[in-house]
């Protein structure tokens, strides 16, 4: 009996959980461009 | 003489079984309907049961969902921290590093002065630099450097 407030919560985490990924993504990218080991800054993407 | 005394015996007698028979039936179709009314009672509490069940556990599935979602939230929050800091140190990198306009500004400062103005319109004034620091990232760190520019625009 899955409500409308339910389906918002799943969703809302969905989304969460996909941002977060594309963020730790980012952030490796970040790290391994200041390392040195990549030539071009990473777009962030998550803000799209 | 009364009126009873008139119906024969065997009238009665048939007119009595006849009602006990349907006494029977009656008793047996209000036993069957409390039997029924009983299995349905019951079945009615476990649904009941089943319901409230049903309602608790989507209850703590959603309080979960709600836990989870905070946890979430958290953690990109922390990572967004962090992302801030990575990039304004790329940033600082890409700025003062080697080839960067930090260090080809200073190399212009140090080079003997052109006479002929037309290299040396091509290069960023301070001010342009600044604006395009603060219009390329207006966060702590482009402050800063902006304030570190004003600072060096004085000193000249």
């Amino acid at each position: 009996m899955e409500t409308e407030t339910d389906r918002d919560l799943k969703l809302a985490l969905l989304i969460a959980r996909f941002r977060r990924k594309l963020a730790e993504r980012h952030a490796k990218a970040l790290i391994q461009y200041l390392r040195g080991g990549k030539n071009e800054r990473p777009t962030d993407d998550t803000e799209a | 003489m009364s009126d009873q005394q008139m119906i024969p015996r065997r009238d009665l007698d048939r007119l009595r079984s006849s009602l006990d028979k349907q006494v029977a039936a009656h008793r047996k179709r209000a036993e069957a309907a409390e039997a029924k009314l009983a299995e349905l009672e019951a079945k009615l509490a476990e649904l009941q049961r089943a319901k409230e069940e049903t309602e608790a556990k989507a209850k703590e599935e959603r309080q979960k969902l709600a836990a989870e979602l905070q946890r979430e939230r958290e953690r990109m929050a922390e990572l967004q921290r962090q992302r801030d800091e990575a990039a304004a140190w790329a940033w600082y990198y890409e700025f003062f590093g080697p080839g960067g306009p930090y260090e080809r500004y200073k190399a212009q400062q140090r080079a003997p002065r052109q006479t002929s103005g037309l290299r040396q319109s091509r290069q960023p004034t301070p001010k342009q630099i600044a604006d395009a620091l603060a219009e390329a990232d207006p966060k702590t760190l482009a402050r800063q450097l902006v304030q570190e520019l004003e600072k060096m625009k004085r000193r000249r």
